[in-house]
């Protein structure tokens, strides 16, 4: 009886969620359908520029920004936090694991307004006196970075903490050193778990609104370099959505489909990868 | 790490036993933290014979046996006393601070196969390439031996590349002695090799037991008198005294089976009988 019950109550918590992230699509596609139909998808990626209120949507300098900005702070982020979580995992001693996890959580924690307000402050005018504006692509792939280095580390370290201690018997009665074991045998056991932070972090990186709106420019346009200033969509969603009418705001409506497309992509990348993976 | 060290080598110490002696440890002691775990063991171990550690739980085999590849590094609160003698070398002063050269020289077989999750071929290939062997035919070669010789070669010869977690459980032990085998080791040390194998499997490691010994030393830590009975050829009882595990009696097989000289022996023997 009681197990009946907990079935059911379990079933319907997951229903819910399940049926609440359905809602939200279809609300995004129904408000986005008659934006479609009526300009046409292509518009969004030909159109000459972007002034919606003038019926010109294009949104390709927006999504290249969106992509070069979670890219780029994937390529600084993962490799630091790899080796971060293998130094608290097999280097550190013990009283620096703990801090240095607490810390870290403390980081992947902290709001993202708070890395806004240091990139603005601290982080853009050190990148002006190097490159004018300093308000640019470069800012926001350091401060997303910064971001997401903590989630990545945390789900890498958790991955290590989890790898089965025999395998590093094995490793050392095999007389390999520690550093050959590590590249070798405890970073390939563990490709599932760092597929899973990077996803991750990538999700959080694309999906990042008020640190990246903070310290970018946002100015639509495609960078021609690292220090061009940037509007990634996200941020173009929160700064246009408050006066945004009819197909402009159907444009806003279409930015947010294509960011949960591409987190939905990042999810099934990972799945492919975890897939390939031998199990433990 | 605190020891009492004794120039002592192995070869001085042969009386009574027949043939070389590979391993001896003299007066060795081992605590974890301040809870000692072994005291005063004293032991010869013949080379190219399987020599069988039995007793009870808690009597210290395991421990001892990692006292003898110094797997006793890995946690940091460990304190090893007295000697331990591979040859002529002190594995402790002549093999240096670094233990990669003595277990090299004294491989390891656990008590859960423990394969990595990788291929069959990477399985044997990674300490291979670690130690220097980058040629491709040469590791072939060489991985073609040890499969050989564990008896895998005609179940797992054409299918290097499946994953070694694809391998039943019998499989995977005799895939992790071949691991063993690979960088020629003079002992191999094997802490209950069976005991998570059925039937079957166990019989096939125990004639897989009896073969190597011409090539390597053995040390096999058993609970099962039986198995003993079938594999040693030298037998050495541990028993947990107050708490700490010593080494009671040892002798060839035939002599401590027949001819059990302490009293414990006698009463762990017949127990089991």
């Amino acid at each position: 009886m009681t197990d009946r019950l907990l079935t059911w109550t379990l079933g319907a918590a997951t229903l819910v969620v399940v049926s609440l992230i359905a809602v939200i699509a279809v609300f995004l596609l129904n408000e986005s359908l008659d934006t479609l139909n009526r300009v046409g998808l292509g518009r969004f990626f030909s159109d000459s520029g972007w002034s919606p209120t003038m019926g010109r949507f294009n949104i390709l300098p927006m999504i290249v920004a969106s992509v070069l900005l979670m890219a780029g702070a994937v390529i600084v982020a993962a490799p630091l936090a790899v080796l971060t979580a293998v130094f608290l995992r097999f280097y550190a001693p013990s009283p620096v694991v703990d801090t240095g996890r607490r810390i870290i959580e403390v980081l992947a924690a902290m709001p993202s307004v708070v890395y806004g307000l240091w990139g603005l402050v601290v982080l853009v005018p050190v990148i002006a006196a190097w490159q004018q504006p300093g308000a640019s692509l470069m800012a926001g792939i350091l401060v997303l970075s910064l971001m997401i280095f903590p989630t990545i580390t945390i789900v890498v370290h958790s991955g290590l903490t989890a790898m089965p201690q025999r395998y590093i018997e094995a490793s050392l009665a095999l007389a390999l050193n520690r550093a050959y074991m590590v590249r070798r045998v405890v970073l390939p056991a563990i490709r599932a778990s760092i597929a899973a932070g990077v996803t991750l972090g990538a999700a959080r990186a694309i999906g990042e609104t008020m640190a990246v709106m903070m310290v970018t420019g946002n100015i639509v346009a495609v960078p021609g370099d690292l220090f061009d200033p940037v509007r990634a969509l996200t941020s173009n969603i929160a700064l246009e959505m408050a006066y945004a009418l009819g197909d402009h705001r159907g444009a806003l409506y279409i930015s947010s489909l294509l960011l949960l497309a591409v987190v939905i992509l990042l999810v099934l990348i990972n799945e492919f990868i975890v897939s390939n993976k031998c199990e433990y | 790490m605190d020891r009492i060290t004794e120039a002592v080598t192995c070869t001085q110490k042969q009386e009574n036993t027949s043939g070389n002696i590979c391993l001896c440890t003299e007066s060795l002691c081992l605590s974890y933290g301040t809870r000692a775990a072994l005291e005063n063991v004293s032991i010869r171990i013949p080379s190219r014979s399987v020599t069988a550690i039995i007793g009870p739980s808690g009597s210290g085999k395991s421990s001892f046996l990692c006292c003898l590849n110094r797997m006793t590094d890995l946690s940091g609160s460990t304190t090893v006393g007295g000697s331990v003698h591979l040859g002529e070398h002190d594995i402790h002063r002549d093999l240096g601070k670094n233990p990669i050269a003595l277990r090299r020289r004294v491989g390891m077989v656990f008590q859960l196969p423990n394969p990595f999750p990788f291929s069959i071929w990477k399985n044997l290939a990674l300490p291979l390439t670690h130690h220097g062997v980058a040629n491709k035919r040469e590791l072939s070669g060489i991985i073609e031996q040890v499969l050989r010789r564990v008896g895998l070669w005609e179940e797992v010869g054409g299918r290097l590349r499946d994953s070694a977690l694809t391998l039943s459980g019998g499989q995977q032990q005799r895939l992790c002695i071949a691991r063993a085998l690979v960088l020629e080791p003079e002992v191999l040390l094997m802490d209950e090799p069976c005991s998570s194998l059925d039937p079957l499997s166990t019989k096939r490691i125990e004639t897989l037991i009896g073969q190597l010994k011409d090539r390597y030393t053995i040390v096999v830590v058993t609970h099962d008198l039986a198995q003993a009975r079938r594999v040693a050829d030298h037998v050495a009882l541990f028993w947990n005294v107050d708490g700490v595990g010593r080494l009671i009696e040892q002798g060839s097989a035939a002599r401590i089976f027949q001819h059990p000289q302490h009293e414990l022996t006698t009463t762990y023997l017949e127990g089991q009988l």
